[in-house]
């Protein structure tokens, strides 16, 4: 059992994943936390006399609060940070004053403080939409890159094990990406969105999903996971068990708090907290020496709990309780009945065996050799690529089949009931991205009359390209957009990499042959044409779609299955350039109506304070008809103030859309290349859009490369 | 909890029905007790412990013809410790040596559900049948208009004349004399399990001359019935707040809290099992209580595995014996020579307090524990290495997978019950083994709700139509969940077909379904009698059809109703309550005619439908008339009225308080708020929790009156504007709309 060291309740709400304790005079920590309101409250139970009695003093921000942390970026005391959806806001709490105040165009979803790249003091690394920005103690921006989505959970963590912290960012593409400066050196695909991401020990980070998922990563390796039907609200790590390795631990929805091994995800600890869990931190809260694990619930509960300390504890060990006795012969007891229940079958199948009754019931079971055979194969009429199963036996029919498989249902399962079973059966998938998983496969087979079923298990990988349908050249229009690049490989690597790929037999090529392949993605219905052209030691390779996002998860799975690590490339995509075209102007638009309302807005609120004023001197001067009349106004005006913001919030709304669409037209540019190539694109992208030169941008993204 | 028991896990047997476990009684010699039990597998087996060594007094070979279905100790004089086993039809009377004295084949047609014998009588209880031999000859028959879920005898003529006293899922518990009832006691809910009790509870002796029987009701109550000759007489009662489940298994023979009346124990079909106290003022109090993972299906006590203390004893579903003994009591072990102890005294004698040293008490317990838990990881091992040997054997004769799937004694205990209070299904899916997923199919639209309990995932696959599959869905088990419950809303009107594919986690891999119909007035419940000042609608069908053709049309049409119409009787009359509305139903009917009435006019629509189905696919011929009355609509909806307005006024509270709180915490001083304001914000959390409780409630109740609005248009013949219903949502939604409002609304059209 874990016992809180100690246990608060703030009365106030914590919103999720925005609290964070810093010692902001660099003595004694005190907790801050985003609340209702846009406002931020500081819990200071080491300040005397501050504040009221429940030492509880207020921040106000005035704005959605979307970020709460502190932080050292300089000096020897913490600083809070708040991000909002538009700025950061960077805050020295003694000293009551803002240190910096920065507008980030693409919000502020994560923030973390770190020292990190080649920046020689700590950053505030902040996740947007689908940005990274790294600003130093003056607020000067140190560090720029894209990524996929949405950035919605960060955390340093020694990777590689090289000595400096790698950024582990997590986006709702789904994927984590591994951080060296600009420079991404991994992704791992997970199966949602992401909640957290938290460094544990070594190479070792966790992680929590949307979906309610946990799970532990040792470098690109998942050691285990577990799902559960409740969100996870926070992860967060330390060695709460006094084993020296320290512990996930996740706080839920439901309340619950559960303390898990790093290398099992065996579950160590258990605590119910009243409400929701906020934010799991770790700091030295009662300012003893001793660092607590502090968890913090959405209704202000606070609770600290200590490691067990197995020296001082042994007595606790020895109280007479049996319940983990109790649960040990329960669980054997269980185990035993298992094992019981396997070898009553085999005793059970002899006896039928031996009795020569045996016949008659052998007739509703399915013959001895019965096999369940798979395969994929595409369907162009219904867009999807079908897992077809077939019985090797006339007498066995497929009464029904589970899918478990990752990413390609909209839940984690698929179960197909045929009306009427039969020895093959299709099972249609339509994978929602292009990602390669391994089904899970349970096969109910049973006679054509059973009423009990043999259960089949089977497993088959789903290859990653698995919806894009072999087609012949010329069937459809080629597309008018390629991507063009040179690797130094031969002919038959590329064969091996389109058969692996696609669900396709490719006939044998020799090392200068041209390599042709056309197909159809049949989730949009658009054109795919790879083309290999041997050219001395190397093979120009040209990949034409219209889909830049296609393109890049082409060249970006060539690039890791052929191991090459550098890869420049031009890109023709004029479609997609036309439509981004569209897009910077509707941000200069955007930002120009935006200036324009800011003004509006400044003059009516003017107004408004005047009219208060006039309608409350009409009523001290008892003139009611006057303030009647001025009310009246400024109810009218409020009502145009309120409409006006509609309209600003739209507008604001369409501002972040589009600069969204920028962040990752760069990323899909950049997805084109690897290695060097990929961050020089990244950073002269940013380079030219601070410049306001779309020309230079252009030709950046067709040719990776150019003068900004 | 105040009182403190430790467990044992003492034999483990396969699968077992309800009631095939049996304490064998004291003997003259200073021995524990003995204990048979008999399973699904058919073995019947008797061991004691001694000494915390388990010895066997027998133990017959498996027969899968001869599957344990009840398993009793003879009530006659010399018959005390005979143990008495049904199994199929036929009845074995076994000595406690094993030693086989009497067999008897009853030729009955149903499967024995329960048998009692008292010297030279044996009754039987099947699943509609209630038989009395003499000598093995037939005295008695009972035919039960309904399923008997339960039987006992109880001596309440004289101490030797024994009368049979049934639980019935009608809801009554009867008592027969010979071949006829001489009355029966209502229940509040249907008993699915009944217990005589010797030692009566009646602490002020009230009724001396009463039989005490305590039954247990699928919704989880308890019932003390004292029965007389002429009359029965209810005494207390268990509340179920918690909504726990059915209760299984009633024992009550031990003074655990020693205030001398025996301790009750209860055990459930969810896996909770309490003791409980029955105070002075007649209140029973819970003294201990703990959850196993699965279904209690027997419940007995006596000094099992010391003679220091009684312990009670219980059989699961799947088929371990597991003992709860008090301090004192128990399996302990102790290091140094046990030191001498009185003579025991007799069993209704409390025996004396035990412990000398709590200290040494606690290390011998865990020494006992230790050492229990070694036995089982060498008997895990031995079972290992015989699996180990078996799977060779099987590899190398090249073994047949497909009989070995099917010769796994993979048994599946299923219940699919109607949750009154919630309008909603619960579909209780027990396995013997751990189950690795259910999947779930339907050909009806089901809203699958979250059950708090359960930690299995739902994932739900599209509809797929062309397969006429509307649900397809499956649970995942993770851990080793043997239980799972799937709750589900659904919609009456149409029959529907539910079926659940149960996958266990270990191999061999067999898969077991299970099915359930659901009916189309799935969500109407019996109740005893009718609400006669409501107004009503009534539907008549007359022709020339029998009583029992009619009576097939109602248990088409509604749960809960007996496969056959009472013995002798050409007609019968049931009346449903609708769970979700509150409105009710009565069918009268008999040979050439049916008469349906209810206050609302859906649930006869329903009911035309379906009648008129059955009645063109038997080619018979019918006549119906339809006498709808405008005054029930406007009845229906002020049955929920109140409910509606409740929910949207806390919906509404709940929407300010957030607003509210704000202020509270901007201003600080909150004293210019007005009175109602200011309670909303000091009766915040009550609001919450509430709000919290039922967050889709409000939705639903609007779309209820939706519907029967609709409804009502399309009986009586309205065109249905359809244009009118967002004008309808709004008048629901709005908070300050009144009743009259309402019905001006929905009568205006006529």
């Amino acid at each position: 059992m874990l016992v809180p060291a100690f246990q608060l309740h703030l009365n106030e709400k914590i919103q999720r994943a925005q609290a964070a304790i810093g010692r902001f005079d660099g003595q004694v920590p005190s907790l801050a936390c985003a609340t209702v309101g846009g406002k931020v409250f500081l819990h200071q139970p080491h300040h005397q006399g501050v504040g009221n009695d429940n030492q509880i003093s207020y921040l106000n921000i005035n704005k959605q609060i979307s970020a709460v942390v502190a932080g050292r970026l300089a000096g020897n005391k913490d600083v809070l940070l708040v991000g909002t959806p538009s700025n950061l806001q960077c805050y020295d709490v003694e000293l009551n004053r803002d240190l910096f105040y920065k507008d980030v165009n693409d919000g502020v979803n994560v923030c973390v403080v770190g020292p990190f790249g080649n920046s020689e003091g700590p950053l505030a690394i902040v996740g947007g939409n689908c940005s990274i920005q790294g600003f130093g103690a003056d607020g000067s921006e140190k560090f720029w890159t894209v990524t996929g989505d949405n950035v919605s959970a960060m955390a340093f963590c020694d990777v590689d094990q090289d000595g400096r912290n790698e950024l582990l960012v997590g986006s709702d593409d789904f994927d984590v990406r591994i951080f060296v400066g600009e420079d991404v050196i991994a992704e791992v695909p997970e199966a949602d969105q992401f909640v957290a991401l938290a460094a544990v020990v070594g190479s070792r980070f966790g992680y929590a999903l949307v979906n309610g998922t946990i799970g532990m990563y040792d470098r690109l390796d998942r050691v285990w996971r577990v799902k559960s039907k409740h969100s996870v609200c926070a992860i967060a790590s330390y060695d709460l068990d006094g084993d020296g390795l320290p512990e996930l631990i996740s706080g839920w929805s439901n309340g619950r708090m559960e303390v898990r091994r790093a290398d099992t995800g065996e579950v160590v600890y258990r605590d119910h907290l009243t409400g929701p869990v906020a934010a799991i931190l770790r700091a030295d809260y009662r300012n003893d020496g001793l660092e607590q694990v502090v968890v913090c619930g959405v209704e202000g509960e606070v609770r600290g709990y200590l490691p067990v300390d197995l020296d001082v504890a042994p007595g606790v060990a020895a109280e007479a309780d049996f319940t983990e006795q109790q649960q040990a012969v329960a669980e054997l007891a269980q185990r035993k009945q298992e094992l019981m229940y396997e070898l009553a079958s085999y005793s059970n199948m002899r006896a039928q065996q031996a009795s020569k009754e045996a016949p008659s019931e052998r007739s509703s079971l399915i013959p001895a050799d019965t096999r369940v055979d798979s395969y994929i194969s595409i369907n162009k009429d219904t867009a999807s690529c079908d897992l077809v199963l077939k019985t090797s036996s006339e007498q066995a029919v497929i009464r029904g089949v589970v899918v478990f498989g990752e990413q390609i249902f909209d839940e984690e399962s698929l179960f197909v009931y045929p009306k009427n079973p039969d020895v093959q059966l299709a099972v249609p998938l339509k994978p929602l991205k292009d990602v390669s998983v391994v089904l899970m496969i349970k096969v109910l087979v049973g006679g054509r009359t059973a009423t009990a079923f043999h259960v089949f298990e089977l497993e088959i990988e789903l290859p990653k390209f698995a919806l894009y349908a072999a087609v012949d050249k010329g069937a459809y229009p080629e597309p008018a957009s390629s991507v063009t690049f040179t690797v130094s490989e031969r002919i038959p690597r590329m064969c091996a990499w389109v058969e692996s790929r696609f669900n396709l037999q490719a006939s044998a090529a020799g090392r200068n042959d041209t390599l042709e392949a056309y197909f159809l993605c049949l989730r949009d219905r658009t054109p795919l044409g790879i083309k290999a052209v041997p050219n001395g030691g190397s093979v120009q390779i040209t990949l034409r779609t219209d889909n830049m996002d296609m393109a890049g998860e082409l060249v970006g799975d060539l690039a890791a299955y052929l191991g090459a690590t550098e890869l420049a490339a031009t890109a023709d995509f004029p479609l997609a350039m036309k439509a981004f075209k569209e897009v910077l102007n509707a941000v200069d638009e955007h930002n120009i109506t935006r200036l324009r309302m800011n003004a509006d807005m400044a003059d009516a609120s003017n107004a408004v304070k005047q009219l208060i004023i006039k309608a409350e001197d009409a009523r001290i001067l008892g003139d009611m008809k006057a303030m009647r009349k001025y009310y009246r106004q400024l109810a009218d005006m409020n009502r145009d103030l309120i409409a006006e913001h509609d309209k600003r919030a739209t507008n604001h709304v369409a501002l972040l859309e589009s600069l969204k669409e920028v962040n990752q037209m760069i990323q899909r540019a950049a997805r084109l290349r690897v290695g060097a190539a990929k961050s020089r694109v990244v950073s002269l992208c940013r380079a030219a859009i601070k410049n306001n030169n779309m020309a230079a941008l252009f030709k950046i993204i067709r040719e990776g490369d150019g003068p900004v | 909890m105040e009182l403190e028991l430790f467990r044992q896990d003492l034999i483990q047997t396969s699968t077992c029905a309800t009631g095939t476990l049996a304490v064998l009684p004291l003997t003259e010699e200073k021995k524990t007790q003995k204990v048979a039990a008999g399973d699904m597998s058919g073995v019947v087996q008797c061991f004691s412990v001694k000494k915390g060594e388990f010895n066997v007094a027998f133990k017959t070979l498996p027969s899968a013809a001869n599957k344990v279905t009840s398993l009793v100790l003879g009530k006659g004089k010399s018959q005390k410790d005979k143990i008495f086993v049904a199994a199929g039809n036929q009845i074995k009377g076994v000595n406690k040596k094993g030693k086989e004295f009497f067999r008897f084949n009853t030729q009955l047609t149903e499967t024995i559900r329960r048998v009692d014998v008292f010297e030279k009588n044996i009754w039987s209880a099947g699943e509609y049948v209630h038989n009395h031999f003499i000598e093995a000859k037939d005295k008695a028959l009972y035919l039960c208009p309904d399923r008997i879920n339960d039987a006992e005898v109880v001596p309440l003529a004289n101490p030797a004349e024994l009368w049979p006293v049934l639980a019935c899922q009608d809801r009554y518990v009867r008592v027969l004399r010979g071949s006829e009832p001489v009355y029966e006691a209502p229940t509040p809910a249907a008993p699915v399990s009944l217990q005589y009790v010797v030692d009566s509870h009646d602490p002020q002796h009230r009724f001396p001359n009463a039989k005490e029987v305590l039954y247990g009701t699928d919704t989880g109550t308890l019932v003390q019935l004292l029965l007389e000759a002429e009359a029965a007489r209810q005494g207390f009662t268990l509340a179920n707040p918690k909504k726990q489940g059915a209760v299984a298994a009633v024992y009550s023979g031990i003074d655990f809290t020693k205030t001398g009346l025996n301790n009750i124990v209860v055990g459930r079909e969810d896996g909770g099992v309490e003791v409980l106290d029955l105070e002075e003022a007649g209140q029973l109090r819970t003294v201990y209580s703990i959850k196993l993972t699965e279904s209690i299906n027997t419940l007995d006590g006596g000094f099992l595995t010391g003679l220091l203390a009684q312990e009670f004893v219980m059989h699961t579903f799947s088929g371990k014996v597991i003992s709860y003994a008090p301090p004192g009591g128990g399996l302990l072990v102790s290091n140094a020579e046990q030191p001498a102890r009185g003579p025991l005294g007799m069993r209704a004698k409390a025996p004396p307090p035990a412990v000398a040293a709590p200290g040494a008490e606690e290390e011998e317990r865990r020494a006992s524990y230790y050492k229990q838990i070694d036995r089982l990881r060498a008997e895990i091992s031995t079972l290992k290495q015989e699996i180990e040997a078996e799977r060779q054997r099987f590899q190398m004769k090249g073994g047949d997978t497909a009989m070995l799937a099917m010769s796994a004694p993979f048994t599946v205990q299923d219940k699919c019950k109607l949750e009154a209070d919630e309008a909603c299904y619960v579909l209780t899916i027990e396995s013997a083994v751990p189950i690795f997923t259910v999947a779930i199919q339907c050909n009806a639209a089901l809203q699958m709700l979250d059950v708090p309990s359960n930690v299995a995932i739902l994932s739900r696959s599209p509809p797929d139509e062309a397969n006429g599959n509307l649900t397809l869905a499956t649970y995942r088990c993770q851990d080793s969940t043997n239980r799972l419950a799937v709750k589900f809303k659904v919609r009456e009107g149409r029959s529907a077909a539910l079926s659940a594919f149960v996958l266990p986690a270990i191999s061999p891999k067999a898969c077991v379904v299970v099915r359930h119909t659901i009916r189309p007035l799935c969500l109407h419940q019996r109740i005893v009698q009718m609400d006669t000042s409501r107004p009503t609608n009534e539907l008549l069908i007359t022709g020339q059809f029998t009583g029992g053709d009619a009576h097939t049309w109602v248990t088409g049409l509604l749960p809960d109703i007996p496969p056959t119409l009472p013995p002798g009787q050409d007609g019968a009359s049931y009346v449903f309550q609708n769970t979700l509305l509150g409105t009710q139903l009565l069918c009268r009917y008999r040979g050439g005619e049916a008469r349906f009435v209810s206050d609302l006019v859906s649930t006869l629509g329903i009911i035309h439908e379906h009648v008129m189905r059955e009645a063109t696919n038997a080619k018979l011929r019918v006549n119906v008339s339809f006498n709808p009355s405008a005054q029930s609509l406007q009845h229906s909806v002020a049955l929920v009225w109140p409910q509606l307005e409740k929910q949207r006024t806390l919906k509404k509270t709940y929407n300010m308080l957030e607003g509210l709180a704000e202020l509270k915490m901007q201003d600080g001083d909150i004293s210019y708020l007005s009175q109602d304001y200011k309670s909303v914000l000091d009766r915040a959390d009550k609001i919450r929790q509430e709000y919290k409780e039922q967050p889709q409630h409000l939705d639903h109740l609007v779309a209820l009156i939706k519907d029967l609005y609709l409804d009502y248009c399309k009986l009586t013949g309205v065109a249905t504007p359809k244009q009118r219903l967002p004008a309808l949502e709004q008048l629901l939604n709005d908070t300050s709309s009144t009743l009259e409002q309402l019905m001006e609304f929905l009568l205006g059209q006529r």
